[in-house]
């Protein structure tokens, strides 16, 4: 399918106005997200990528078995336009004030001084390297996590890119047996109820892939006994529901728009309903994963 | 398997302090802002999620039903996306049967017309019970054959009839079967005869 | 089912004949429609154009109850063009038998007909057997008395004039049809028919489905992906219940009700365990006394099943003229039975000849009604033209809770075992049908043990607790003990075993009251690895996933096999004939089976495909049926012609019916055949979808559709009120008039069909007034005639009238 930037726009546009009506939602968050998404957007439609050869990737009958096609830690992205990414979200860091733009400064410091490359920065964010980003958060008490949202926020869209081509070497699935992504391995950040049959989508924490999942079933854990998955919605937001695990005490939150004339974006419906999240906090459930721009 | 494992593993720990959109420190803390508010107003509503087979045609279409965890009640019941048969479809009747359910015309009680009686009284289940068990002796220790005109031991019932059913789970049909043969009914049919 | 229904994507030519499945099945017509786009040709054939016949390829109106003629026409074309698959043919039917000296056939009556007791002495249809006591067999297929020969010589009256002149179709359609589906008969090719009540409720309804099985046969269509002889069955557990035997003739398993000359358990498994002299029959029903022990021990556990033996109740014959259906209203009109269950039924309606059964109900002491909902069964007492004070009977009405109020398990068509979990409670305190019945037999156990009573052994002795917990009803625990348990401490085949332990699967069962099971068939699906119909996983094999076989989602019997017979689709060295969709394939002795759970894990040619004949061989010559070892046509018991082209035998001369009950034949107060059919938004009687305010207003009341023919004729007007008359009582509807139905040409002269659905009663819906809206149930004017035997009514092909109202 071609894509069509204008519509892409268009569509984040509408998102972004109706993410600023929720007064309760922090500004300078919605503001900071808009430029970052318009930014990588395009990056998007510009990334260039040389996926893994077939014979390198996972064998559909692992695949349909729940192995990801290519893992994380190799998966390809386009590096030069990571590096340009990067720089553009540190200046846009410039504009914030406070923590973030502090944290942005260290961050900033240390690439400029040559102590810290960007390679090794994405290095270090593929392969989860908890210690590095451990210090990092360490270092930056009050906004601990923009170093992982400058990594990821710079990978997105060349991942985004490569993830679109990969998913067509993916053998054809129902819903799987695991709840992870078949691309990347990750696990999904929000997921969604499709079409008049209800299908259930996850969106990838990582290359933000959109995949079958199963409709009863943890993702995170793969707990399948319906007695330890329950739901809860609350009345003020209409279209959402949060998924519980009894077995993990894991919830995530899902998309239910069958019956709204509403477009999911889901890695900003996930800030849209963010008052779930601290409502699910409050009945001791936890989040297994971050945002899509990885804080 | 061994990458998804170790992802797995990595993120479930991350789970443990995770609170996305918190961490650039850009005031989406519930303590401090507006969101509190919004949140201490919100009071969830929960369900549970179970799944059943439709009860009317053999296709054996699977459904998801929500119940209100709250009045034990259906909230909706849908087609089951994962059911490799139907996958998720349903047709007029399978996506109707909240109303199956959920229906005015569902007697509160048993339901007794005594004989030549014009009208029906409202019993106890456990009077009626009693009752059709006393029936059930008296006809059938009045009706028993032990021998048949030629002589043979049969050992039947042949003043009681069953006829039902196919909207039996298995489970119940073989409990039924059981219940009729040991009382000695040979007149046992049902849907699948006609 | 042999296959299940995402398999319908197999296949390569679907006939769809007897059946509505767009309408009545609609989910099935996603596989349906799969198939199409990969090319299938659709057939439907059908006395009525339906959405069904608006999706196919092809559309040709039959007359209803012509069937065998259209089918009989396509044999003879098979075997005139030679488009049998040879090889299947000869390796796995019993085409190469050799029929006895004492058969015969004439003038539509077969060998050994009484016409007194209007049966059959069926010996006279026996194969001539060797020295060794097996048929005889010419695989050259020469010999003029084997059964191919016969086959061709049988049909080969079913010439195209005769099949065109008595159904109706043209001869246009019928060659159609016959190229079409007949150029399955490839290796590479897979045909299926997809049929329900179309063919099964007439006097002739098991030779309408024996005539496909042998065309299935011919072509080499059972056992193949995309292939089989398919019902398409209508409520979701008519299968289970089927399996478990709420029937007069069948205990759960398909075992027989013993009959009263079996006066011990050794004679009576005797009399049905099979006997093969041939080493390469596998004749699995020569394990009949491991089930019928095993069945006898889960029902009256600290008995010896020699002694428990006792307890079953014994028929004084297995006709189903004694004791099914038909019989059973026609005893009760008659006065025999003082007491009567309607389960889950509402038989006011749901029968043929329904003022018979409504009558019947009247001599009643005492009914037991349970249901969802009130209906026309339980009111039977305040219906038309009942007086209240004068009918006795004494009414129980016990509601029951829905099914998504309740935990257990359903059988669909495809015979997965799917298994249901508890959603919301029911209301006001309602009890599942299980609770309901444990509680009631709990109560007449009590009754006998405390009080005695004519033999009480079987009530006093029942394991009854053995399906409850703490005086509940367990659907878990039941579903365990249909499955089967060691009762003690045992060695098989080389595994131990410890009491109380499930039974693996069925080839573990015994004989001697060391197992339980409650129905074999269902040996294998709650073991130790736990309640195997409750699983949910779509994984499977790149075989498997090729012809859409999920044999990790629900369970399914035998065994969790997918396809039965499909042994036969694999050559004798075990390679599959179609490649491309193989259902198993055998890869060497140490790998041996890949694909679907074979037909037994034998080697390929050790064993003959057909294991639970006790040859081994698909039967093209069947002489087991009541009616005749090959389908041959007759006239519904109520029709139109005074004679057919095939045979100057008008009716199946075996058909069930009451000589004191008249029927219409060529009467001109009733020209028009009737058919009944569903709609969508409604089911069977309509008890349940009645209540269901969202479908009443898509579908409020009784229609009866013609052709614009003869509403011309007659000067009714589409939407007009009418009359439908027949010989047994009249009801109104409102006429549809539509291109849906046109006359046929029969035998030169123009025969109009007209039909209507069954889901309406008078007790629901009303109006203010309290007077019903929805009319009342077409089987009013249903015949009670039906075939010799299954017993199922024929309400499919009947004799009406229709006028002003």
């Amino acid at each position: 399918m071609e894509f069509d930037m204008d519509k892409a726009e268009r569509t984040l546009d509408k998102k972004m106005g109706q993410l600023r009506a929720k007064s309760y939602i922090s500004v300078e968050l919605v503001d900071l997200l808009d430029k970052v998404a318009h930014l990588q957007l395009k990056a998007r439609a510009a990334a260039e990528i040389t996926v893994p050869k077939d014979g390198d990737l996972a064998p559909a009958e692992s695949v349909l078995q729940g192995m990801s096609l290519v893992s994380k830690e190799y998966f390809p992205y386009d590096v030069s336009q990571a590096e340009e990414m990067l720089g553009k979200l540190l200046d846009l860091l410039k504009e914030t004030d406070g923590a973030l733009a502090d944290a942005g400064k260290a961050i900033g410091d240390e690439i400029e001084s040559g102590k810290l490359s960007a390679a090794e920065l994405f290095d270090r964010y593929l392969s989860d390297d908890v210690k590095f980003f451990a210090g990092w958060a360490e270092r930056c008490q009050e906004a601990p996590k923009t170093i992982a949202f400058l990594a990821q926020a710079s990978l997105s869209p060349s991942i985004e890119a490569a993830a679109e081509i990969l998913a067509e070497k993916l053998p054809e699935m129902k819903a799987p047996s695991v709840g992870t992504c078949p691309i990347c391995g990750s696990l999904p950040l929000i997921s969604s109820l499709k079409e008049k049959e209800g299908f259930r989508h996850a969106t990838c924490s990582f290359c933000r892939h959109d995949y079958r999942i199963k409709r009863l079933a943890c993702p995170v854990c793969g707990e399948e006994d319906q007695k330890k998955l329950t739901f809860f919605t609350v009345e003020e937001e209409p279209g959402f529901r949060v998924d519980v695990c009894e077995s993990c005490k894991t919830y995530i939150k899902t998309i239910d728009f069958r019956d709204l004339d509403r477009i999911a974006i889901p890695v900003l419906d996930d800030l849209d309903s963010l008052a779930l999240d601290y409502v699910a906090a409050g009945q001791g459930y936890k989040r297994a994963t971050l945002s899509a721009w990885g804080f | 398997m061994h990458t998804n494992r170790r992802n797995f593993l990595k993120l479930s720990a991350t789970a443990a302090v995770a609170t996305a959109f918190g961490g650039l420190g850009l005031g989406c803390t519930a303590s401090k802002s507006q969101m509190a508010d919004r949140v201490a107003a919100m009071s969830p509503e929960w369900s549970k999620q179970t799944t059943t087979i439709c009860c009317y045609c053999a296709v054996g279409c699977g459904l998801v039903v929500n119940t209100s965890l709250k009045d034990m009640k259906a909230v909706n019941v849908e087609g089951d996306p994962d059911h490799p048969v139907n996958e998720g479809s349903l047709c007029a009747k399978g996506a109707s049967i909240w109303q199956l359910a959920n229906n005015d015309r569902r007697p509160d009680s048993v339901m007794y017309r005594a004989p030549y009686s014009k009208k029906f009284k409202k019993v106890s289940m456990a009077w009626a019970l009693e009752r059709i068990a006393h029936n059930v002796k008296k006809t059938r220790d009045e009706t028993f054959t032990r021998i048949n005109a030629r002589g043979e031991t049969v050992n039947r019932c042949d003043g009681i009839a069953s006829v039902g059913s196919a909207a039996l789970d298995n489970e119940e049909c073989w409990a039924y079967q059981t219940m009729l043969r040991s009382l000695g009914l040979v007149y046992i049919e049902h849907q699948a005869r006609i | 089912m042999t296959n299940h229904w995402i398999d319908i994507k197999n296949s390569d030519c679907i006939l769809i004949m007897g059946s509505n499945a767009a309408e009545n099945h609609p989910i099935s017509f996603k596989w349906v429609t799969k198939a199409q786009e990969k090319g299938a040709t659709v057939i439907h054939v059908d006395p009525r154009f339906t959405r069904t016949s608006a999706k196919a390829d092809m559309y040709a109106g039959i007359r209803s109850g012509s069937d065998i003629a259209v089918l009989g026409g396509m044999i003879k074309y098979i075997l005139d063009n030679e488009l049998i698959f040879k090889d299947y043919v000869v390796d796995y039917t019993n085409a190469s038998f050799i029929i006895g000296d004492n058969y015969k056939f004439d003038d539509g009556i077969f060998a050994g007909y009484d016409p007194e007791t209007k049966s059959y002495d069926k010996s006279k249809w026996a194969f001539a057997m060797d020295s060794k006591g097996n048929p005889k067999k010419d695989p050259t297929l020469q010999d003029p008395k084997c059964v191919y020969q016969m086959l061709k010589k049988h049909y080969e009256r079913y010439d195209l004039d005769k099949v065109s002149d008595i159904s109706g179709m043209s001869k246009d359609e019928v060659i159609g049809l016959y190229e079409a589906y007949c150029a399955t008969g490839k290796k590479d090719k897979a045909g299926t028919i997809m049929y329900a009540m179309g063919w099964t409720q007439h006097t002739v309804g098991v030779q309408n489905i024996r005539s496909m099985a042998m065309i299935q046969l011919l072509l080499g269509n059972i056992g193949i992906a995309g292939g089989g002889v398919n019902a398409l069955r209508g409520e979701s557990n008519v299968q289970g219940s089927t399996d478990h035997c709420l029937l007069f003739h069948i205990l759960p398993g398909y075992l027989k009700t013993p009959k009263a000359s079996q006066q011990t358990l050794a004679e009576y498994d005797k009399a049905y365990t099979p006997v093969s002299n041939d080493p390469k029959s596998a004749n699995w029903w020569s394990n009949y006394p491991k089930y019928s022990a095993s069945l006898i021990k889960s029902m009256w556990q600290d008995d010896d099943p020699k002694v428990a033996y006792n307890y079953l109740p014994r028929l004084d014959s297995g006709n189903a003229a004694d004791y099914a259906w038909l019989a059973l209203f026609d005893k009760m009109d008659a006065g025999q039975f003082k007491g009567f269950f309607a389960w889950g039924m509402n038989p006011a309606c749901s029968g043929a000849n329904s003022n018979k059964t409504r009558q019947a109900m009247t001599k009643l002491d005492w009914m037991v009604n349970v249901n969802i909902f009130p209906n026309e069964t339980m009111q039977f007492w305040e219906g038309p033209g009942m007086d209240p004070e004068k009918i006795k009977t004494e009414v129980f009405f016990l509601p029951c809770a829905v099914s998504i109020e309740k935990e257990g398990s359903v059988t669909n068509s495809g015979r997965w075992m799917q298994w249901r979990y508890k959603g919301p409670d029911a209301p006001h305190g309602l009890k599942p049908d299980g609770d309901i019945m444990y509680e009631m037999m709990h109560e007449i156990q009590k009754l006998y043990k405390e009080e005695g009573g004519v033999y009480p052994d079987p009530i006093t002795k029942l394991s009854w607790d053995s399906i409850a917990t703490n005086g509940v009803f367990d659907a878990h625990k039941t579903a365990k003990l249909i499955n089967g348990q060691f009762t003690r401490d045992i060695e098989v085949k080389g595994k131990k075993f410890k009491k109380g332990d499930q039974v693996p699967s069925f080839a573990y069962l015994q004989a001697d009251g060391s197992t339980t099971s409650g129905n074999w068939l269902y040996c294998n699906s709650y073991t130790a690895k736990g309640n195997l119909a409750a699983r949910r996983s779509l994984a499977q094999t790149e075989e498997q996933a090729k012809i859409g076989l999920f044999p990790n989602f629900s369970w399914c019997w035998p065994v969790n096999r997918r396809i039965l017979y499909n042994r036969a689709s694999v050559d004798l060295q075990g390679k599959p004939w179609n490649p491309e969709k193989a259902v198993i394939e055998w890869t060497g002795p140490k790998t041996k089976w890949v694909g679907d759970v074979p037909d037994g894990g034998w080697a390929p040619g050790s064993k003959y495909a057909f294991i639970m004949r006790k040859h081994g061989f698909g039967q093209l010559f069947g002489p087991g049926r009541a009616d005749g070892p090959l389908p041959e046509y007759y006239e519904p018991l109520e029709c139109p012609v005074k004679s057919h082209p095939f045979s100057s035998t008008l009716h199946n001369p075996t058909a069930i019916s009451f000589a004191d009950e008249a029927k219409a034949v060529c009467d001109p107060k009733f020209p028009l055949v009737g058919t009944t059919y569903r709609v969508t938004e409604h089911w069977q009687t309509g008890v349940m979808t009645r209540n269901q305010e969202w479908l009443t207003e898509m579908e409020p009341q009784v229609f009866v559709e013609m052709s614009e023919e003869l509403a011309e004729l007659r000067g009714f007007k589409n939407g007009e009120k009418v009359i439908v008359t027949s010989l047994r009582g009249d009801l109104w509807a409102k006429a549809i008039v539509t291109k849906r139905l046109k006359p046929f040409i029969v035998q030169g002269t123009t025969v109009h069909l007209v039909g209507l659905p069954w889901h309406f009663g008078w007790t629901w819906p009303i109006n203010e007034k309290g007077e019903s809206t929805g009319g009342d149930s077409a089987n009013i004017l249903t015949p009670s005639v039906g075939d010799p035997n299954t017993g199922i009514p024929e309400t499919k092909a009947f004799m009406v009238n229709v006028r002003k109202a």
